[in-house]
């Protein structure tokens, strides 16, 4: 009976998909589903690995239930279980403790330099796992390798895994060996990590400052973002009677752009292994090249432009090229999307940018939807942004080069803390509350717009909820919680620099946010975000020319991009979304990375004041007798 | 089955000028690397900057300059060996008791004239070396019981680890009679005019963690501090604290801040401005600070060795009679 279907199913061009493909583009009704049991038995077939293509054969190139085995499987599960074995060596034995949330695997100090540690209380069994984890994550690597290539599928997710790997290597190998020794490296263990990277952050005086960790972390957070509306986007169109077209105009309604299907896939494939790499850097050179971050900062006054001349030059350079600008002709405006509506319509017409196509499949750009909502909320996000700048221009003593030259540094401040709830003088804290109130009511107004698009437009109200997580964060962050700890002066203040430095202060008045457990959510979910983002992207990307591409068709009949994707990861790791469900999991994740984090804060000085203390009450901080500080001291 | 280029849409790329893009792309970000991998080997290989200078007096500070060279240093000179052959032991010694007027010279050369990098004339009157008339060796006379004082009171109760090193005139004035305790080019990110908060206690005034009785803009007046600090000693926060929680003591020399600040609060209530009045101090209302000293390095580079400091005003003088 299965040899008797896939007869029928296999098309002329050598793809397996259902035989009436019409079902596909019109939705709403699901098509006859082929089994999952006929595709996996279709595809299933030896050869094609690496191992294959080198040496002509490939020994290991079978399955072990639903886990493709091959030559790097092998390789993967040698690293795992010695790693796993060296790590409860160290747990069980060394540090004689079986409470693994402060288990603590040191490297070697530093008088060991790059030789092997000596004995296992010097680090032996961190240097033991560590290589058997580098070797499982490179197998790991070339069993995706060895999985595309027999999928014949693009091998993007192996790049967007290796820049992961590529991390690790930055972190374990790389700066060790530039610095002269394993003591530079990365420690292991749940919380002992965080004590690592707090004392790493403050060695440099200050991570927030260093610009590599600056554009890595928003990646991470453009990321989730990125995440949360593709999710959204996707759910929403679901099991409707409607097509890609109302996501389309939905987005274009909202802000001017639909990034369109492949588009968004390539997006998150680059956000996600960019975010890396950036990380990447930013560790690489502190220590190396860079010891404070503050002083780094020191060429950024002194550079040319900021002086009248310099400044001259630079603006007539900028009207060179602007002069030279040629404007595209606007194309194709006959659509759904009205302009002659008034305020309940649409503004601009739309225009075909080139540059857009190429990168991300779809160039036409506008119109942008007003509306009352829309309006609301621009109107009162301009009054916030005037207010803001204002106060910038005057903090600058009504200089324009000041202004330019101290823009990421000036600020708002909300009123100090002797003033608490109330109001303050207006450069005191008094614009801060202004700007600050017009922006609530912008956010408001904003999460409207979307809510009452999205119905406008035929879709779900996924993306609105979503956004509602986020804003349950700003909320948190600007009204809820500087209202329970009855001060103003616990907001953030508004500039560039200033979110950073709430960021720092915050987390040392209530006593390292690392050891706050809803922190370590939030966290999870952020790079868990960026890590779905990544390879839900690359495999799209990878099977984008089987048409996988398609979510909101392919979720009603699955042709063979999707089959391969879900292949992939069933193989890879014994189980696998389909291309309705992993919109789900990028949903969820996205918004409980803002739930948690605004559980975390709100709980931060009204209930606990000092959260390594509280961590220290519940037994998971690591011991660090005998850690080895000169690693964090100049010499 | 051939599989179609999935970087980009095949439809909007013409794979000749995509190809060129992407090479360029790579060979730009090829050449970005290797300028950056060249110039950072050239950092690495190339010489050091100088040793600091070897001194039987000094951590790393050299006394010697061209003021030695000049015509009043030689006058000078020659004045002394008449004030010499004429008094083997000196007149109105008030600090440095007990000791020749040859002792006293080789002291007031190396450490005073060589601290501050200024002729005898600065403070004397060449001509009777004893005389007070000159208004500068009265003040300077005050900066000695000043050293004294805070060698007793306060670099005494460093624990021997720290090497022992005190405080002289060259420690606070690296060769300038005048000096900047705050230079611009140290502040970075900080207030141009910012200075410590001296009119807080010690330990404790800085504690800002687990507290909700002050906002984050205390936070940030305590980072400012702490950032001043990091750039004085030329170490990140990891010197003082074990970050992950930053009130604990678990490092040593977070005590010797906390003795250094200590110090710095008394040198302000006490020689700069006393009883609130800069008009009374002898230090030109200067505010100290720890770049004052440590001028970037863990040990103040114009530190005195152990035993080069006078007996009178060392760490194990007794305190004058008032």
């Amino acid at each position: 009976m299965a040899s008797l279907s896939r007869e029928l199913l296999l098309q002329p061009d050598g793809e397996l998909r259902s035989a009436s493909d019409t079902v596909r583009t019109i939705g709403g009704q699901a098509a006859e589903p082929i089994p999952f049991a006929i595709v996996e038995e279709y595809y299933k077939q030896p050869g094609g690995t690496l191992a294959a293509r080198i040496f002509g054969f490939d020994p290991l190139d079978f399955w072990f239930g639903r886990f493709y085995v091959g030559f790097f499987g092998l390789l993967s599960i040698i690293g795992i279980v010695l790693g796993v074995t060296f790590y409860f060596a160290q747990a069980l034995i060394v540090e004689k403790t079986g409470n693994l949330l402060a288990v603590r695997l040191d490297p070697p100090p530093m008088s060991v330099g790059l030789a092997l540690a000596p004995s296992p209380d010097q680090g032996l069994f961190w240097q033991l796992t560590m290589f058997s984890a580098t070797l499982a994550f490179i197998g790991w690597l070339l069993r995706q390798v060895d999985i595309s290539l027999k999928l014949k599928m693009g091998i993007e997710i192996p790049i967007a895994y290796g820049a992961v790997v590529m991390s690790w290597i930055t972190l374990q190998w790389l700066r060790p060996i530039a610095m002269g020794a394993w003591g530079n490296g990365f420690p292991l263990g749940i919380t002992h990590h965080l004590d690592w990277v707090s004392n790493i952050g403050y060695q440099y005086y200050n991570f927030f400052y260093n610009p590599f960790h600056a554009i890595g972390v928003s990646l991470l957070f453009g990321s989730t973002l990125f995440l949360a509306m593709h999710g959204s986007a996707i759910l929403s169109a679901a099991r409707r009677p409607i097509t890609e077209h109302n996501v389309d105009v939905f987005w274009r309604n909202i802000v001017g752009y639909s990034i369109g299907e492949i588009g968004i896939h390539r997006l998150a494939f680059w956000a996600g292994a960019a975010s890396v790499m950036f990380a990447n850097i930013c560790i690489f050179l502190s220590g190396t090249l860079v010891k404070d971050w503050n002083a780094f900062w020191g060429f950024w006054n002194k550079l040319p432009f900021w002086s009248g001349f310099g400044a001259s030059v630079v603006l007539f350079g900028f009207g060179l090229v602007f002069s030279q600008r040629d404007r595209q002709p606007p194309v194709d405006i006959s659509d759904a999307e009205r302009t002659d509506q008034g305020l309940e319509g649409s503004i601009g017409k739309p225009i075909y940018v080139r540059f857009m196509d190429q990168l991300f499949g779809n160039g036409r750009v506008g119109p942008l939807y007003l509306g009352m909502w829309g309006l609301i909320s621009i109107v009162t996000m301009g009054v916030t942004v005037f207010v803001i700048l204002s106060e910038y221009i005057y903090l600058a003593g009504w200089n324009p080069i000041v202004f330019m030259r101290d823009f990421a540094s000036l600020t708002v401040y909300p009123p100090a803390y002797k003033y608490g709830l109330g109001f303050a003088p207006w450069h005191e804290g008094g614009a801060w509350l202004f700007a600050t109130f017009f922006l609530h009511v912008s956010v408001v107004a904003w999460w409207m717009r979307i809510y009452t698009r999205a119905r406008a437009t035929g879709l779900g109200t996924q993306l609105a909820w979503g956004f509602a997580g986020a804003l349950g964060l700003y909320f948190v962050l600007y009204l809820i919680r500087p209202i329970l700890m009855h001060s103003w002066s616990q907001a953030p203040g508004h500039g560039l620099r200033a979110i950073l430095d709430w960021t720092n202060f915050v987390s040392i008045q209530y006593g390292n946010f690392y050891y706050n457990p809803f922190h370590m959510m939030s966290i999870f979910f952020l790079l868990g975000s960026t890590l779905l983002l990544a390879m839900h992207g690359a495999t799209i990307v990878a099977t984008a020319s089987y048409g996988s591409e398609r979510e909101i068709d392919e979720m009603m009949a699955e042709g063979p991009g999707t089959h391969r994707a879900q292949l992939f990861w069933r193989w890879v790791m014994g189980f696998n979304a389909n291309s309705y469900n992993i919109h789900l999991w990028a949903w969820w994740f996205a918004a409980l990375c803002g739930i948690t984090g605004a559980i975390g804060l709100l709980l931060s000085g009204t209930v606990i004041k000092d959260w390594y203390v509280w961590a220290e009450t519940v037994h998971i901080v690591a011991p660090m007798t005998g850690t080895d500080w000169s690693q964090f001291v100049f010499r | 089955m051939s599989q179609r280029p999935t970087f980009m849409s095949p439809n909007s790329v013409d794979p000749r000028s995509a190809a060129t893009v992407v090479s360029l792309l790579v060979a730009g970000a090829l050449a970005l690397g290797s300028i950056f991998m060249v110039g950072w080997i050239w950092d690495r290989v190339k010489a050091k900057a100088p040793a600091p200078p070897q001194s039987s007096i000094y951590k790393a500070y050299d006394p010697s300059g061209p003021y030695q060279q000049s015509t009043d240093w030689a006058a000078a000179q020659k004045a002394y060996q008449t004030y010499e052959a004429q008094y083997k032991q000196p007149q109105n010694v008030q600090v440095l008791k007990g000791w020749s007027t040859a002792q006293i010279y080789g002291y007031m050369v190396s450490q005073v004239s060589g601290g501050l990098k200024v002729g005898c004339q600065y403070c004397h009157n060449i001509n009777n070396f004893a005389s007070d008339e000159n208004p500068m060796k009265v003040k300077a006379r005050a900066m000695l019981l000043m050293s004294g004082d805070l060698n007793r009171n306060f670099i005494s109760t460093l624990p021997a680890s720290v090497g022992g090193y005190q405080v002289t005139c060259a420690t606070c004035h690296n060769g300038k009679p005048q000096f900047e305790t705050y230079p611009v080019r140290i502040q970075n990110t900080l207030p141009l005019n910012y200075k410590l908060p001296l009119e807080r206690n010690f330990p404790g005034g800085f504690v800002v963690t687990g507290r909700t009785d002050v906002g984050l803009d205390a936070v940030q007046q305590n980072q400012f501090a702490m950032y001043h600090m990091n750039v004085s000693l030329g170490q990140g926060c990891t010197f003082c604290h074990n970050s992950r929680h930053f009130p604990s003591n678990e490092i040593e020399q977070k005590t010797h801040a906390l003795t250094m600040l200590k110090m710095s609060k008394y040198i302000n209530e006490t020689y700069v401005a006393p009883g609130g009045s800069p008009a009374g101090g002898i230090m030109a209302a200067k505010v100290p600070s720890c770049w004052m000293c440590h001028q970037g390095a863990r040990v103040p580079p114009a530190g005195a060795l152990a035993g080069q400091v006078p007996p009178t005003i060392s760490t194990t003088s007794s305190a004058p009679a008032p």
